[in-house]
């Protein structure tokens, strides 16, 4: 596998251009080769889950020189994350933008941000980081305006400037961190770093690190842009953005600039932490009020990736015994995966609950257990999920986290873990009540189930969620053991760079 | 498979099948849930005469050896005593649906959740740890809103009510158990019941308060009680009879119990038991205060459904043992005779098409069997002997009077008085439903179905046999608690010491005997010749049409609403408006921030840059500055 790793950019990008061309033919083969791109990059990126850390040197340069690409376990999960629900949104996609125009270049945008944030994940040098950070975004700036009405756009803006301000800010940081160090290769930066020590201007870039990945990742107070922009978007990109895009552009590299290159510290934890806990608390409050299906759903993403943000800090304070701060992590990267597989599920139930009634405002719809059964069911399992109910996967990060915050003597944020749980619960039991059961409005009574192709991604996702949540005992301590070996162990990260 | 887990399983994978059986042939469906719920009732009996306890033991998950969490099931003759009940209720309720849901359009999957919803009972019941116990409690939490939803109209906001009161409790419960697991080092029951828990230090009086929020709120005591009342109208008799009525009676009462007597040293007197006999007394007054206002059947027997949880935490948190029997036995009689009265008012749902007590009335000529297993469960839960709810209330009384301190005697008075306002309330209902005039449109109304009879005649015998013999589960219950933290005697040593102890059995043979003189008397002195019928009554010549002459039993107790003391019905009226409830009030509270936080959100992306902009420069400080 080790020599196919560059591919993971190589196909989406070459096919977001050549997928053009195939749809001035025939628009199915344009269809059909979207598909294929997004399926052969997952089964690469199951596959990828298999494999031992490694380090590619693109061309055989040698680092620090060369450009530098690594794989260990947290990039091969998130690749898992972005592949797999990406393809699930591809499939979903195919029916549900024959809505809008310009399809092929849906597509073409679609596997540009693909593109991007598979590069973010596996590469190891920071300027090539901002440039598939910036491909990826631009890529989904376009995406959240695409159906080019006015609220579209006018999200699609917002996101463009505090989404611009975020990219400044992270290349003045790498600008910063590069007349510090005088490299850009990650391994590298973290041996010079560590060379330097601590100073006001390594405490400068931290800052501009945490303001603009924590933009990227909408962590409140940076968190605006995203009730905007994520319900503006298409379904499945809603999907994408929530599920997947603010997590490896922003939780993962805030995890791997903040473990790899700066290394564990209390003041950055208890920073992080409080930036998890305010998300959490500020979006689950935003979310009750809400009337509107998708944005609801995307103040819950900020709320969710709360949590994960509350683990990760966790995870950087040098101060709790490896033990349980590995515990926390991985109750932060286990939410992660679970957030990826619930939130896209009910991003595409919205979807395809406003493809057949043609709106998103909750209290105007109802009922639709009785005639849409099938994506029904699909957003129950899911909304369960993410309140944290028991079989299924949500409640599982969930406690860990909750249990990892009380063992470590953070009973406030621990308790407030389990109020948020709490809060979440409300929101999709109001959620339920008012979409899936109660009176079906009387100008629904034709409306017939979604198409087989957005149902499928839709029970696909749901049965990951029961089966993640049934198999999480039995594979409980595997991925606990493999979050620690990769994030917690500095030295392993920086052997990418020794074995030259 | 491990026996233990293997009811689980079974109900667990059965339930999946009436998934894929279409709407039409629910009553497939039926058969197959009334099957698989007969078989797990005899795997029940089996284990209850078994040999001693089982225990199952396998290692769940160890979080990275922090602190391993067993997936523990263990089978003591308390829960061996819990689960037979549960199996029992799963079999008479899947019967029951078998002809109530006949003929409505609730789909198969109904069955499905009431196996699973047996299953996940188990599973809870049978956990030898907190964990395991909390997450099928959960479970169970969830599929009661799914079985609400299944209702008539205002289900999803009665199912809403529901989910969020128990889902509050139930992370409250999640907190207490975690704050225990952090303290002792362990959740598992067997091993927390060998350490002395004091109850002095915060984190365990916090800890047990929030267990403790989890059990009421299950079983229905105030102040978590709302969803009771709330879901009683919409949701299916058969369901309502199911869930609230007995099993999570059944369950939250076991929780109670294995907290006060397995897990904590609770004892009597002590603050916590206090509280808890507060909780139990407040309970069971005012909610029976409510019962006497309400108009519809299956809202009043809502209402006692809370009203009686009064009694059993009354007596279960006393700490005094002949109470602590009492409140058991107080569990087990109340979800016989509630979910037989639950089914009785779903038999008159849908023979009579509805539970107004307003539009009811004179059916006990045409529904025979209904209305005499109603009055004997009616009679059982107005503490008439010598039915079982008597019974057990009178041990809780005798509890009450063995109580070391003043104050036992206001809660003696609280609970009698209860127990008469039951009586009256249920006079009410008889009167209502089956006695006075019938209306002309009721005319054609006929007996329920078998399917739907033979539960109903079931309990009712249940209820007489457990009070004229109640020597048998009394023992039962004595045994359990005598290999307790709780110091009891054998059955014949509490009879020996306690003066009052009421012995059923001769003093149902005495009033037997009592009615059959009478009978004789009635028989043979001649009184018959001088009754007098008049078929027409008049009043100044005019004769009276039976619309004229009715009785609405609506009327009853009116003047507690009315006019009796402007606090107390004041009172009353705003309860009945839903002014107290708990669910209400947080709502408001939790609003006030949601717009407040609204209000900061304006759209206007200068605030939303000037939010980044001062963020950025604080973490900067920060950063640069407090390193």
């Amino acid at each position: 596998m080790q020599g196919y790793y560059p591919l993971f950019t190589a196909i989406p990008l070459g096919m977001a251009f050549f997928n053009l061309l195939a749809a001035k033919i025939n628009q199915k083969i344009s269809d059909f080769l979207a598909f294929l791109a997004m399926a052969s990059l997952s089964v690469m990126a199951v596959k990828m889950l298999f494999e031992a850390p490694f380090a590619y040197h693109v061309g055989g340069w040698a680092p620090p020189f060369g450009i530098l690409l690594i794989s260990d376990g947290l990039s091969s999960m998130l690749l898992v994350i972005i592949n797999v629900i990406g393809l699930l949104a591809m499939i979903y996609s195919t029916k549900y933008m024959d809505s809008y125009t310009a399809k092929e270049k849906y597509y073409t945008l679609f596997l540009l941000m693909i593109a991007g944030m598979n590069g973010v994940v596996i590469t190891g040098d920071l300027f090539n980081l901002y440039v598939f950070l910036e491909i990826a975004s631009i890529a989904s700036y376009a995406l959240v305006g695409f159906g080019c009405e006015k609220n579209e756009l006018e999200a699609s803006f917002k996101y463009l400037i505090l989404g611009g301000v975020a990219s400044t800010l992270i290349l003045f940081g790498i600008a910063f961190l590069y007349s510090l160090t005088g490299t850009l290769n990650m391994p590298d930066v973290a041996i010079e770093l560590g060379k330097i020590g601590m100073n006001k201007g390594v405490g400068f870039v931290m800052a501009l690190f945490i303001a603009g990945f924590g933009l990227k990742a909408s962590s409140v107070p940076f968190h605006a842009w995203l009730p905007d922009a994520h319900p503006s978007a298409p379904a499945p990109i809603s999907a994408m953005l929530s599920g997947v895009l603010i997590k490896a552009l922003g939780v993962y590299s805030i995890a791997r600039l903040m473990f790899h290159i700066f290394g564990p510290s209390a003041l950055v934890s208890s920073i992080i932490m409080f930036l998890g806990a305010l998300s959490m608390v500020v979006g689950v409050f935003l979310a009750v009020g809400q009337h509107d299906f998708k944005r609801m759903l995307a103040y819950h993403s900020i709320s969710q990736m709360g949590y994960v943000t509350l683990g990760i800090g966790l995870g950087l304070n040098p101060n709790v015994s490896p033990a349980l701060a590995a515990l926390a992590l991985f109750g932060g990267l286990f939410h992660m995966v679970n957030h990826a597989v619930f939130k896209s599920c009910l991003f595409l139930c919205s979807g395809a609950f406003e493809y057949r009634t043609g709106t998103r405002d909750k209290l105007k719809m109802g009922g639709l257990v009785r005639k849409m059964p099938v994506t029904s069911a699909t957003c129950s399992i899911a909304s369960l999920s993410i309140s944290g109910v028991p079989p299924f996967n949500g409640f599982w990060s969930k406690l860990i986290i909750i249990f990892a915050f009380l063992k470590a003597g953070y009973t406030i944020y621990g308790v407030l873990a389990i109020f948020v749980a709490f809060m979440t619960m409300i929101s999709f039991i109001r959620l339920q009540m008012n979409v899936l059961f109660g009176e079906l409005p009387k100008r629904f009574e034709k409306i017939k189930e979604a198409p087989f192709l957005m149902t499928l991604p839709l029970v696909v996702l749901a049965i990951l969620c029961l089966a993640i949540g049934i198999a999480y005992p039995f594979i409980d301590s595997v991925m606990l053991e493999a979050a620690k070996d990769t994030l917690l162990d500095q030295a392993a990260f920086l052997s990418f760079i020794a074995g030259v | 498979m491990h026996e233990l887990l293997q009811i689980i399983v079974f109900a667990g994978v059965v339930g999946i099948i009436p998934l894929f059986i279409p709407r039409k042939g629910s009553a497939a469906a039926g058969v197959i849930a009334l099957a698989a719920s007969i078989w797990i009732f005899f795997k029940a009996i089996r284990l209850f005469f078994g040999t001693g306890e089982v225990a199952y033991r396998i290692a769940l998950f160890d979080l990275g050896g922090q602190i391993p969490i067993d997936f523990a099931l263990k089978l003591t003759p308390f829960n061996s005593f819990i689960i037979i009940f549960v199996s029992l209720f799963g079999v008479l309720i899947t019967l029951y649906s078998l002809g109530y849901l006949r003929g409505s359009d609730r789909g198969s999957i109904y069955y499905s959740f009431i196996l699973w919803t047996i299953g996940a009972a188990f599973g809870a019941v049978l956990a030898d740890n907190l964990l395991v116990m909390l997450i099928f409690w959960e479970m169970l939490t969830a599929i009661l809103f799914y079985l609400v939803n299944m209702g008539g109209k205002g289900h999803e906001k009665a199912a809403a009510k529901t989910f969020t009161l128990l889902g509050f409790t139930d992370a409250s419960m999640l907190l207490g158990i975690i704050l225990i697991w952090v303290r002792f080092g362990t959740v598992s029951i067997s091993r927390l019941s060998v350490m002395p828990i004091e109850t002095t230090a915060p984190v365990t009086v916090i800890a047990f308060i929030c267990l403790f929020a989890g059990a009421i709120a299950k079983a229905g005591g105030m102040p978590f009680h709302s969803w009771i009342p709330e879901m009683a109208k919409p949701t299916p008799a058969s369901t309502i009879a199911f869930l609230p009525a007995s099993l999570d009676k059944l369950l939250g009462i076991y929780l109670l119990g294995i907290l006060t007597f397995r897990i904590f040293d609770i004892s009597a007197g002590s603050p916590l038991s206090i509280m808890m006999m507060i909780v139990g007394a407040g309970t069971l007054l005012f909610a029976v205060l409510m019962a006497l206002i309400q108009h519809d059947l299956k809202k009043l027997l809502s209402f006692h459904a809370v009203s009686q949880v009064g009694y059993m935490v009354l007596g279960v948190g006393s700490g005094i043992p002949i109470a602590i029997v009492g409140g058991l036995f107080h569990m087990v009689n109340h979800a016989i005779y509630k979910s037989g009265l639950f089914l009785g008012a779903g038999a008159v749902e849908k023979q009579a098409g509805s539970t107004d007590l307003g539009e009811l009335g004179g059916l006990a000529r045409v529904m025979p069997v209904t209305f005499v297993t109603m009055l004997i469960t009616a009679l059982s839960i107005s503490g008439v002997p010598p039915f079982n709810g008597f019974v057990s209330k009178w041990l809780v009384y005798q509890g009450m009077i063995d109580g070391n301190g003043g104050y036992y005697m206001i809660f003696l008075v609280v609970a009698i008085f209860g127990s008469a306002l039951t009586l009256a309330s249920f006079i009410k209902v008889l009167h209502s439903i089956f006695l006075g005039r019938r209306p002309a449109k009721l005319d054609k109304v006929k007996e329920a179905g078998f399917a739907m009879q033979l539960p109903m005649i079931f309990l009712s015998i249940l209820c007489v046999v457990f009070g004229v013999f109640a020597r048998y589960p009394l023992e039962k219950i004595i045994g359990i608690l005598s290999r307790s933290n709780v110091g009891i005697d054998g059955y014949s040593v509490v009879i020996a010491k306690n003066g009052g102890f009421w012995n059923p059995t001769l003093a149902t043979g005495l009033m037997i005997l009592g009615i059959l003189l009478g009978l004789l008397i009635y028989a043979f002195s001649g009184i018959k010749k001088k009754l007098r019928f008049d078929e027409n009554p008049w009043v100044g010549g005019n004769i009276m049409d039976d619309e004229e002459i009715a009785i609405p039993g609506t009327h009853f107790y009116k003047t507690v609403t009315d006019d009796l003391n402007p606090l107390l019905s004041g009172g009353l009226r705003d309860g009945d408006r839903g002014d107290y409830d708990i669910f209400n009030i947080f709502g408001r509270l939790g609003d006030q921030v949601v717009q407040f936080l609204r209000m900061m959100h304006d759209g206007i992306l200068s605030t939303y840059l000037s939010w980044a902009v001062i963020g950025l420069g604080v973490l900067a400080f920060i950063l640069m500055f407090k390193w």
